[in-house]
């Protein structure tokens, strides 16, 4: 029997395959040096080696160049690519704000960036899936990974509840996308989804309704993992009690992996598949919007109102993925740029106010932080009134991207209850900003200064403002005429 | 040279943080919003009035992918406001001068910035962002500036205008996509116009739509259901707070109503005029009733506005010529007298650490200039002839007569003035005749205007007279600008066979 | 097919004897049992590779893991209260709803099985040649990931066990310090 080499385009893999190295030489490294630093710059580095290969993988395909690897099972084409650099800057940002925050809080451990790492690459995988398998095993590989982290702080109890809930509801959620996996498999015979479409798509086939399932089923773990509701009852306490970098983590770069999976599939699969599955999405995310700002607005603590302005925002981000095809995918990923930016920022900020044991991210600790630490509140009032979407902020101009993408696809009565709920949204993001400049301090305010978290911080200003004000160059750099997904 | 407006204020807002020393902000302030001041005053010298139209028209993509574009220009609409917020934040910074805080003057830069994009906006988006963007610095203004219950006039004041922001956005992206026919979408307020047809084709919306704009402009007008965040605002904000709310913020209202239901929904409007003059004469009647109940001066200034802004209504609702300038002009008017009006206010009030009504009395006697000036604004409020009160409120009256739907309406509203000049001059007995009590000239120090803030108040009071006894100075431009408007309107009613 | 239907009850009594049983030896053993009718199953389809891989792996290495564990750690069957009867009760009538509606589905459009010499012919010799050559090449990349998964997984045990030690010696450097 003729052995058959796959078909491997290294380039493809090239920027995984760093991520992947620089997290094996970091954890090897590790073994004989203890050095924090050493490790963290390692891994930054690897994080830029990797954006530059995604660059020129990025300039290709605006050249029209289509790269895959193993037939059409790792994509490189404009979507994946645009979700790289996501990905990459969301896990920059994170180890950015991890460094002097571990070493405060007493939780140096340099296998901590090998793990950001490797959850990286997992994210990566599944924004390049273009097979149901890859899909799974991407999301498995990033999320074991988050799971660890988001226990890091073992000795205190709520880390490691967050860690042992977000394990077994996630292992919970892995097994719907994988009973959906099988559903469909069965129903088609295919795992990768040109195969899958064209199963779908063949005459005579009888099976719609078992694949439909599988689509619903698949739905509803990826659902858990972008936290809509709901499946959304782990977010707030995992957020709350994992480390705070590793929420700012959790909330920019799993989101946006299972976001760049869930708009695959949903642009590819799911419109042959029946009503059902799309109408699923639709209560999803009305039941989202409407849950999860409003339960945000009764939360005293900061980074539970985060936790649910997340769920929030995953909601508006489905929208875009009901919008799926070209319009949607670029307001999705657009969305997802300002997102990572503005709430890693806000995390960051978080970071630097709350004490080595994570504790004191509640109201009162807002108040009159613009007297004490006028620089930190603006930052934090540039990601607040961002999140809210204020105009001139990148979040305003992600959301109206959303919307129109969705009024565009006719789902206007869900862009109503989009845009209604997000009044509501203003009103708890506005309440710390009104803290911060309305009232007198009531705590004498940590002092906590920190280089690195200063950068990230820089960063995320930087760019919520810039793409706020200038939002075409990126929209139209994710412009291609011909579709972003590759492969059919 | 429009951009330039927009942008110089907002420049300078964003240095503010950059000065070490805390009197350099209110240098800043004045040097810029005296620059705009001459700037603005130039291209409305500079404008022809007889071409008309959109003049000094500046376009730039932005997001030309989805049809959103910097698009600004000037016309005769909106020539008096750009003006109107340079000046009066000239003269916020002037009446404010004794303050030497940063912040304060670079959020007043951001918001004259932000105020004039909203009236130089022709592209719907940049006029929702910039309509959105001035509603930021008034809230810390109030927020932070304000009085004690400044808190919750901020929140109160936000809340109700992000409401309306809220059926803006829904509204202008639902009128753009209507629009496009299934095309690209465009948010070019110009190519909207040539689409009127296919706009007033989506017969099922169109009501739905066009009320989507106008809950937007009501609440910023404030007409009288939604009117109960304006007293909290008024008297919480900071004296120049109060000008700048009083004197433009209201007017993006007016202006709003004009500007896009007026000119895109002309039969919705048609529709809705009864329920708009109903309002009207509510918010007339209303406004002047409550406001002779206050017992804090700045309070009744502040009801008082509702009552004006009634009269815009009144005007508008009218779908006149005469009507609608008239509105337009009280707009103009109600900017400078009231804007006065709070700024007088705020220097008595700082004099006499008051601002119930009882507590003042025998200012004019005490203090002849600032005395004598609010005289003046308080007869300006009344609307005697002779300032520029009387020629809108009189030419919003007649254009309500002239058009039968809306002749019930003026007449109920003739009431309105009566109340409103009974209020004004009952004022000017409390407030400023007699002699001051006791204890008051022996606790507090009631110097007359010093010469900073007479300069603030001079060119207003200039204005309030130059533009009561020679009209000619303003309404040829207006009515420039509001004719082709009315004449869409006109083309409806014609259709439709009133 | 009726050995089918009887290995299938054999299966869902098992699963549901796992979750249902309160001691956890009985849990596991009666994981052991779906486990073992899953190879038996494997082994009615020609797949004879896959089912020695179930039984060594999965009944076998696995399962002893559970009960070393569950052995040495001594764990008691407890009697949890539920603080929600109703939640339970709704939990119950939605699982079964589920189930149903996943049945109807199967059954409701009954797929042909495929050709049966095909199959034989394909799994020739138990499978393996069959499951390497789909690994090996269709499969290559995932089977690659499946690496790296085991990587993190090692990872990020090793570092919580790790920092746990380092832990426990720090506290007890204090403690005699002190």
């Amino acid at each position: 029997m003729p052995l058959v080499l796959p078909d491997i385009d290294w380039l493809t893999l090239a920027p995984l395959l760093v991520l992947l190295s620089t997290a094996s030489l970091a954890a090897l490294y590790a073994l004989y040096n203890r050095s924090s630093k050493a490790v963290a710059l390692l891994a930054l580095l690897g994080l830029a080696v990797a954006a530059i290969f995604n660059l020129q993988l990025f300039v290709a395909s605006r050249a029209g160049e289509l790269r895959s690897s193993f037939g059409l099972r790792y994509l490189a084409d404009q979507g994946a690519l645009a979700f790289n650099f996501v990905i990459l800057l969301g896990a920059a940002l994170a180890i950015l704000i991890s460094y002097d925050y571990l070493k405060r809080a007493e939780l140096e451990q340099p296998e901590y960036y090998p793990l950001m790492l490797l959850s990286a690459s997992g994210a990566m995988v599944m924004a390049a899936a273009g097979d149901l398998i890859i899909l799974l095993l991407g999301l498995e590989i990033m999320s074991l990974a988050v799971y660890v982290l988001s226990a890091w702080r073992q000795q205190a109890r709520e880390s490691a509840e967050a860690g042992m809930k977000y394990f077994l509801l996630g292992a919970f959620a892995s097994a719907f996308l994988i009973y959906g996996i099988a559903l469909i498999y069965g129903a088609t015979g295919f795992f990768s989804y040109p195969q899958i479409v064209a199963g779908l798509l063949a005459e005579g086939f009888e099976q719609i309704f078992l694949a439909t399932l599988g689509g619903i089923m698949i739905l509803a773990g990826l659902g858990f993992k972008v936290a809509l509701v709901p499946f959304h009852q782990w977010a707030p306490d995992v957020y709350t009690g994992a480390p705070t970098p590793v929420t700012a983590f959790m909330s920019v770069v799993v989101k946006t992996a299972a976001f760049a999976a869930l708009l695959r599939i949903f642009a590819f699969i799911y419109p042959e598949l029946g009503v059902l599955a799309v109408q699923s999405l639709v209560v999803l995310i009305a039941l989202t919007l409407i849950v999860g700002n409003f339960t945000a607005l009764v939360q005293r603590g900061i980074k539970r109102m985060l936790a649910y302005s997340a769920v929030a925002h995953a909601g508006y981000l489905a929208l875009a993925v009901l919008a799926a095809g070209n319009l949607g995918m670029r307001a999705a990923i657009w969305y997802l740029t300002a997102y990572t930016l503005m709430n890693a920022g806000a995390f960051a900020v978080l970071t630097l106010l709350s004490d080595r044991n994570d504790h004191g991210d509640d109201l009162e600790r807002f108040a009159g932080l613009a007297r004490s630490r006028p620089y930190l509140a603006a930052a934090m009032t540039v990601f607040l009134l961002s999140l809210a979407g204020i105009p001139l902020l990148a979040g305003f101009v992600g959301k109206i991207l959303v919307f129109s993408a969705a009024i565009e696809a006719g789902y206007v009565s869900l862009t109503v209850i989009a845009i209604i709920t997000s009044v509501v949204a203003m009103v708890y993001y506005l309440r710390p900003v009104m803290y911060m400049y309305f009232r007198e301090p009531e705590y004498e305010p940590l002092q906590t200064n920190s280089r690195s978290t200063h950068i990230a911080i820089g960063i995320a200003v930087f760019g919520t403002v810039l793409l706020g004000i200038f939002p075409g160059w990126w929209y139209s750099l994710l412009d291609l005429g011909q579709s972003l997904l590759a492969g059919l | 040279m429009i951009s330039l407006l927009i942008f110089l204020p907002l420049l300078g807002a964003a240095l503010m943080p950059l000065f070490r020393e805390p009197k350099a902000g209110k240098w800043l302030a004045l040097l810029i919003s005296a620059l705009t001041t001459l700037l603005s005053l130039g291209l409305w010298l500079g404008y022809d009035l007889t071409q008309g139209g959109f003049q000094y028209l500046q376009e730039l993509p932005w997001i030309p992918s989805l049809g959103i574009n910097y698009i600004v220009a000037l016309d005769g609409l909106s020539l008096p406001f750009v003006f109107l917020t340079a000046l009066l934040t000239l003269v916020s910074v002037l009446a404010e001068w004794q303050r030497d805080d940063k912040g304060f003057f670079g959020m007043f830069l951001m918001m004259q910035g932000a105020l004039i994009a909203v009236f130089v906006a022709l592209d719907l988006i940049l006029f929702f962002i910039a309509f959105e963007l001035v509603l930021m610095p008034m809230f810390f203004i109030i927020g932070i500036w304000g009085y004690d219950q400044r808190r919750y006039a901020a929140l109160k004041f936000l809340l109700y205008s992000l409401i309306g922001s809220v059926f803006l956005l829904l509204a202008i992206l639902a009128t753009a996509f209507i629009a496009s026919g299934g095309g690209m979408i465009s948010f070019d307020y110009r190519l909207l116009l040539t689409q009127l047809p296919a706009i007033a084709a989506a017969k099922g919306v169109l009501l739905l739509i066009s009320s989507g704009f106008l809950v937007a402009f009501l609440i910023k007008l404030p007409a009288f259901p939604v009117h109960t965040w304006l007293p909290h605002a008024h008297t919480q904000a900071p004296t120049a707070g109060s000008i700048l709310l009083a004197g433009v913020l209201l007017k993006m209202g007016g202006y709003g109503i004009i500007r896009f239901n007026l000119a895109l929904f002309p039969e919705a409007m048609l529709s809705l005029q009864p329920f708009l003059a109903t309002l009207a004469v509510i918010g007339i009647l209303y406004g002047g009733y409550v406001a002779m109940g206050q017992t804090d001066l700045k309070k009744l200034v502040a009801y008082s506005s509702v009552n004006h802004m009634g009269f815009v209504l009144l005007g508008i609702a009218s779908l006149t010529a005469f009507g609608v300038g008239g509105a337009v002009y009280q707009m103009v008017a109600h900017g400078i007298i009231t804007g006065l009006m709070f700024m007088l206010v705020g220097m008595m009030s700082q004099r006499t650490h008051t601002r119930t009504i009882a507590a003042m009395k025998g200012m004019y006697s005490a203090m002849p200039v600032l005395g004598g000036l609010m005289w003046l604004a308080m007869l300006g409020g009344a609307g005697i002839p002779g300032m520029a009160g009387f020629i809108g409120e009189f030419q919003a009256l007649l254009g309500a007569f002239q058009n039968p739907a809306t002749a019930v309406f003026a007449v109920l509203s003739v009431f309105g003035i009566l109340i409103n000049g009974g209020l004004m001059l009952w004022t000017i007995q409390r407030v400023l005749q007699g002699e001051p009590s006791v204890q008051m000239q022996e606790n507090y120090d009631l110097y007359d205007l010093k010469g900073l803030e007479l300069a603030a108040a001079a060119p207003l009071v200039a204005l309030a007279v130059l533009w009561g006894l020679w009209p000619p100075s303003l309404s040829p431009y207006i009515d420039r600008a509001v004719q082709p408007v009315l004449e869409l309107v006109t083309n409806v009613t014609k259709v439709a066979g009133f | 097919m009726l050995t089918f239907v009887v290995l299938s009850v054999l299966m869902i009594v098992g699963a549901v004897g796992v979750i249902t049983l309160k001691q956890p030896v009985h849990a596991a053993l009666s994981l052991v049992a779906t486990l073992l009718t899953l190879a038996v199953t494997y082994v009615t389809l020609q797949a004879h590779f896959l089912a020695a891989i179930q039984v060594i792996v999965y009944a076998g290495a696995i399962m002893v893991l559970f009960l070393f564990v569950i052995m040495l750690l001594n764990i008691q069957g407890d009697q949890p209260q539920p603080h929600f009867r109703w939640m339970q009760i709704v939990a119950y009538l939605t699982a079964l709803l589920a189930a149903g509606a996943i049945a109807a589905t199967a059954f409701l459009s009954p797929r042909e099985l495929p050709n049966a010499e095909l199959m034989s012919e394909a799994l020739a010799g138990g499978g393996a040649a069959a499951i390497g050559e789909a690994l090996f090449n269709d499969f290559v990349l995932a089977f690659q990931l499946v690496g790296v998964l085991l990587l993190t997984g090692i990872i990020g045990a090793v570092s919580l066990v790790q920092r746990k030690a380092t832990q426990t010696a720090k506290d007890e450097r204090e403690l005699s310090g002190v």
